[in-house]
């Protein structure tokens, strides 16, 4: 067989972390990014990248939080490094704030942050509106640069990125032995599954550099991500919103939330809105299927839904998917199905 | 009641603001003015990264330990206003690192969160095997000064803009006290040879992705010669100069040879960025602070004089305490001018 080409469909976060481990893990593969868009418009360029993990409900934790310990592994080890800013990675540390102490107090990804505790009476001061809380050090992903720096290391290892709508996995077929399914929101269209769904997420990204320190209350609703350079202020949970628009009431009401928990940030500057849809679903969807019809056969691996934890879980999941795409290969070298191309 | 506060530094600025603010409304003629050679930015404070963060050991010093917190305290509270971006007051967290063990500081409990590092956190760090995290404030005083004159400004408080040559000059012109702050050059007015200058050397730079500061300790080499790295509102500090008795204002290419290679290794990341300037001052360094009352005579005349000056590397840190102790010094001459002149019923 000649070299085995993969196609991989969707450019965010996930689709280019993923092309980067099959091309890490399979240097004979080719392999090509094909996505309708690329950064600075993709869902992921919208999120603010923190590493702080969402709960997927039909994930065993184990392995989500295997996901997100390779995850953390990979980025502090950039972190660490000179390439730290290009990447736009960095450690940020701050506060998750609860109004009522939550049932769980230690979360499964306790360990894995940096100096994990819970904060003290004299931090919680800060938060008059909350009694309990937790401090720690995490990581962030700023976007665009991190996913700019993905596809330079991607056009470094030879692999090729295109612009091109995708709107059956079949069109690919003829062209590649393997397709790898990184369309996020796109998959409900793309094949045609029920069990995804848009959670709609507005936010500010606001210029306020005195903003040092995270800080999230611990109902996902409201938080103050401090990036490279904006402060990202969140946001909505808006389930089966497909609207991409700014809303003005909810721009206000943002940044009235995340006064009332920073107030020095009332003199933050040049606000600019941003909408994106989280590609949520109870699991993320990471398992081979082979595709049949008539008679031919289509390798699709599918990494998709990774709702409001996709920065978290991402170079996991891309390990996973990739080790599934090096099945697939094997596969078909092994079988004696008609050569393709 | 003529106040003149020599020296427009961070300490002669707060010491004139916390003056007026307590006593404008008991002494109705009240007049405070402030005499420099040196305003914003070119004073020392002005070159100061800004961190609140006193010394390893107090040296037994507990007065100043006090005066630190107070001054904390006082920042704290003001963290939530809407003053505090006008200020350049905020929150920052970050690391002291070690190459072994240390007792904990006399500030663990004023600043918030005060921990030991943990070992995957020192794994950041090579070559440091111990460490503490904590959340302190940052008080950039190239905003602080100007809010500080401000409010000066809006209280009526006048400034003057020369070099006081003797502290007769001011006070045989009907200035009632003098306030010293002076801090480098106050042996200029008053011999000290227990303030000496400890030269420091920074350099700015753009890395606006470092969200931390970092204060490495050498135990050999003293405080503030080993690198560290301070992110401001714009600018990110690197530093790591302590040259006891080193009067040069100027940079020196070695030591910013030093600063920037070993910042660049305890932060990789550094190298990528962008160097904006380069600074050197001198941190008024002394046993302890001076900060006391001293009745100035020479031949017939004769001053009320308040010290306040030698807050070395601490100034920021220790200004606000230092500011109410010098305002309640100047409460006790009130208190003995009242006396004084008002007449007391003869039997």
């Amino acid at each position: 067989m000649a070299a085995p080409k993969v196609a991989v469909v969707g450019a965010g976060v996930i689709g280019l972390s993923t092309a980067l481990c099959i091309a890490e893990t399979c240097p004979g593969c080719s392999v090509t990014v094909l996505s309708d868009q690329f950064s600075p418009n993709t869902t992921s360029d919208v999120a603010a990248g923190m590493l702080i993990p969402h709960t997927y409900p039909g994930t065993p934790i184990h392995v989500q939080k295997q996901w997100f310990k390779e995850t953390f592994s990979y980025l502090f080890a950039i972190s660490n490094s000179a390439e730290a800013s290009e990447a736009g990675i960095h450690l940020v540390s701050g506060w998750q704030v609860f109004k009522n102490t939550p049932k769980e107090e230690l979360p499964f990804w306790s360990d894995v942050v940096l100096g994990f505790r819970p904060m003290s009476e004299a931090e919680l001061q800060k938060f008059p509106r909350h009694q309990f809380g937790q401090a720690f050090t995490t990581l962030k992903c700023d976007c665009p640069p991190y996913l700019l720096w993905l596809e330079k290391r991607l056009k470094a290892t030879g692999v090729q990125m295109s612009t091109r709508k995708v709107t059956d996995l079949w069109e690919l077929n003829s062209e590649y032995h393997v397709v790898v399914n990184c369309a996020g929101i796109g998959a409900c269209q793309l094949v045609g599954d029920e069990k995804i769904f848009p959670v709609r997420g507005q936010v500010l990204k606001v210029h306020a550099p005195w903003v040092k320190n995270f800080i999230r209350d611990g109902d996902g609703l409201t938080y103050i991500y401090p990036g490279v350079h904006r402060v990202t202020l969140g946001g909505t949970r808006e389930k089966e919103n497909w609207s991409l628009s700014p809303d003005p009431g909810t721009t206000k009401d943002i940044f009235d939330r995340c006064c009332s928990l920073e107030p020095s940030l009332r003199g933050a500057q040049d606000i600019k809105v941003k909408v994106g849809l989280r590609p949520s679903r109870q699991c993320v969807r990471l398992q081979k299927e082979v595709l049949s019809q008539g008679g031919v056969k289509l390798l699709v691996v599918h990494n998709y839904g990774h709702g409001a934890g996709g920065f978290s879980v991402h170079r996991g999941t891309a390990k996973e998917a990739a080790r599934l795409v090096g099945e697939c290969i094997a596969d078909l070298q092994g079988s004696s199905s008609r050569a393709k191309l | 009641m003529r106040v003149a506060i020599i020296g427009a530094g961070v300490i002669g600025l707060s010491t004139a603001l916390c003056i007026h603010e307590q006593y404008h409304s008991l002494v109705p003629s009240l007049e405070v003015e402030v005499y420099a050679d040196r305003y914003t930015p070119h004073t020392t404070s002005d070159g100061a990264a800004g961190l609140w963060q006193p010394y390893l050991s107090d040296h037994g010093n507990l007065q100043e330990t006090l005066w630190n917190k107070e001054t904390f305290d006082y920042l704290l509270g003001h963290l939530g206003s809407p003053a505090a971006k006008e200020m350049g007051l905020f929150l920052i967290s970050g690391y002291n690192l070690f190459t072994q063990p240390v007792p904990d500081p006399s500030w663990k409990n004023i600043v918030l969160g005060f921990r030991n590092l943990t070992p995957k956190e020192l794994e950041l760090f090579p070559g440091y095997s111990y460490g503490w995290f904590n959340t302190a404030l940052m008080l950039e005083c190239r905003s602080y000064l100007p809010w500080l004159t401000n409010r000066l400004t809006q209280r009526g408080v006048k400034f003057f803009h020369k070099k006081v040559e003797s502290f007769q000059e001011v006070s045989g012109d009907g200035v009632d006290v003098v306030i010293n702050c002076t801090g480098m050059r106050a042996g200029e007015l008053q011999p000290d040879p227990e303030l000496q200058p400890g030269r420091g050397q920074i350099i700015k730079v753009l890395a606006p992705w470092v969200k931390h500061f970092i204060i490495t300790h050498d135990i050999k080499s003293g405080i503030y010669n080993s690198p560290y790295v301070i992110p401001g509102s714009e600018f990110t500090v690197l530093g790591g100069i302590y040259q006891h008795g080193n009067w040069s204002e100027e940079n020196s290419a070695q030591d910013r040879k030093t600063i920037w290679e070993n910042c660049c290794s305890l932060l990789p990341a550094l190298q990528k960025a962008k160097i904006v300037q380069e600074w050197s001052g001198l941190r008024p360094a002394r046993p302890c602070v001076r900060l006391e009352r001293e009745t100035v005579r020479q031949g017939h005349f004769q001053a009320e004089v308040i010290h306040n000056y030698g807050h070395g590397g601490f100034g920021i840190t220790i200004h606000w305490g230092c500011a109410m102790a010098a305002a309640r010094l100047f409460g006790s001459i009130l208190q003995e001018k009242k006396l004084a002149s008002t007449p007391q019923p003869r039997l």
